[in-house]
């Protein structure tokens, strides 16, 4: 792993050392305006839920401030907060904050924590302006037992874009302290569960993984992305467990096209995670449980694929607002982990656009999980970004 | 440990293609793509994610700020990125 990492910053600084810029002749202009530049931003969201078989209540709500800084054309630091009513308490976390550095036209460096390159889901659609639904689909959820895969890294990461002919390429590559394993006497029914949110590793193997993707078109309409992650995720220090490694991979897919012919704009977005723990000899499970069991094919999968369709051309100003929007989405967790099962969810609505980054969202959702009555009910948001 | 081998393998090999091929071909730019206005980058490129944003929302100080932001966040090259940022000053 070491001796791959070493070659493969052998080739980055390669890379690095035949794209760097010219630097500036010494006869410059005086500056009209400061090195430093700085913006806040973010969203917010306000929302109402009516969902069957529980009382309808205002919320989630949350405010995510994001912090931009540019000190040059070269140094650039971005954070985001999250602070959100939900779930009958105040949560508050760090979403990101990455230090970034120009290495050259092809590549730059970030480091801290940053939104992971695990498909595109949490680095472009999670704000609640770009989002076209009012929750995140199963599996792309921040709670605990409602991920499958990565929403932020903590590490190290190496960026880039460039053309390839009428096509573009983007990649990411980064290592970072990865996933853990949940394998805890005291703590049974998370067993065999990977942790995401990870400030201290657990091991001195750090998760290497990365992103490539593709836009074969001209007018970028299309986009695919194959994403990877290899990590140890077991503790070093428990000798059951240390060697256990997870895989992690994710497709992305992107589709943005104008329908002359209904004068409308049509948007296709879809991610397919999949995330598979080497099997280990046991859990530790409470055999008391009805279905307890401490040794299980540990793989999890989830996706979804969204729909959108708006008239943005039609003359109309009420109509040219109003989105069409549809989802479908699904989680399977190992089926004899205490954790596990199998979850779908169909979200169908209307959006109306007060402005480019304000909307109102209705959505109808029917929540199906094997061997439970489906919960159906109403989402209302309305997100907007500043 | 055959399959995660082969797994690391491909992804080495993948980087080393993205790198060699960021120099290669980032060189050979159709002249039709090169040409491309930064209102035409913009329209294509601010909308694979959310509406094209108002050139009036920002000042120019802060579209240099969303821009370096936006490049990490759509993996834009730097071209895109220049260009989109030189139309929103030009129109705000």
């Amino acid at each position: 792993m070491k001796k791959i990492f070493l070659l493969i910053s052998v080739v980055l600084i390669s890379t690095i050392s035949r794209a760097q810029e010219a630097t500036p002749p010494a006869n410059q202009e005086p500056q009209k305006t400061p090195d430093t530049k700085f913006l806040v931003t973010g969203f917010g969201f306000a929302g109402y839920t009516v969902m069957d078989k529980e009382n309808s209540t205002f919320g989630p709500s949350g405010f995510d401030p994001i912090f931009l800084w540019k000190k040059s054309d070269r140094l650039f630091f971005e954070s985001e907060l999250l602070i959100e009513l939900t779930d009958g308490e105040t949560k508050f976390d760090l979403e990101y904050a990455t230090i970034h550095y120009k290495l050259g036209k092809y590549l730059e460096v970030g480091a801290g924590k940053f939104l992971s390159p695990f498909g595109i889901f949490n680095e472009r659609i999670h704000p609640s302006w770009v989002n076209k639904f009012a929750d995140n689909p199963l599996g792309f959820n921040h709670d605990i037992g409602a991920m499958v895969g990565p929403m932020s890294e903590i590490g190290v990461e190496f960026r880039g874009g460039a053309q390839l002919g009428q096509s573009k390429i983007n990649y990411v590559a980064y290592v970072s302290n990865g996933p853990t394993l949940v394998a805890d006497p005291t703590n049974p029914m998370m067993s065999g569960m990977l942790m995401y949110s990870n400030i201290n590793d657990n091991n001195d193997n750090k998760a290497v993984g990365g992103r490539i993707g593709l836009l074969p078109f001209k007018n970028s309409s299309v986009e695919l992305g194959l994403s990877a992650q290899m990590a140890k995720v077991g503790d070093k220090n428990n000798d059951l467990y240390k060697n256990i490694g997870a895989q992690l991979f994710a497709v992305d897919l992107s589709f943005i096209h104008k329908l002359d012919f209904i004068k409308s704009n049509i948007d296709l977005k879809a991610q397919f995670n999949m995330v598979n723990v080497d099997k280990a000899v046991k859990y530790p499970v409470d055999t008391t449980m009805m279905g307890a069991d401490s040794t299980f094919e540990n793989k999890s999968r989830s996706y979804f694929v969204q729909l959108a369709l708006r008239p943005a051309y039609v003359e109309n100003k009420f109509f040219k607002n109003i989105e069409m929007v549809a989802r479908y989405s699904s989680m399977t967790l190992p089926e004899k982990a205490m954790w596990g099962g199998d979850f779908t969810q169909i979200s169908v609505g209307l959006n109306y656009w007060l402005s480019w980054h304000s909307v109102l969202k209705l959505n109808y959702q029917i929540n199906s999980q094997k061997g439970m009555d489906d919960r159906t009910g109403f989402l209302i948001q309305w997100g907007f970004g500043f | 440990m055959k399959n995660k081998s082969i797994i690391l393998s491909v992804a080495v090999l993948a980087v080393i293609i993205c790198s060699l091929s960021a120099i290669l071909f980032g060189c050979a730019t159709p002249a039709m793509i090169a040409s491309k206005s930064g209102t035409q980058l913009w329209g294509e490129n601010c909308q694979r994610c959310h509406n094209t944003p108002s050139p009036t929302a920002f000042n120019d100080e802060h579209w240099e700020v969303v821009g370096m932001h936006m490049k990490v966040r759509a993996n834009l090259t730097e071209t895109e990125k220049d260009k989109i940022i030189e139309f929103l000053k030009s129109a705000n």
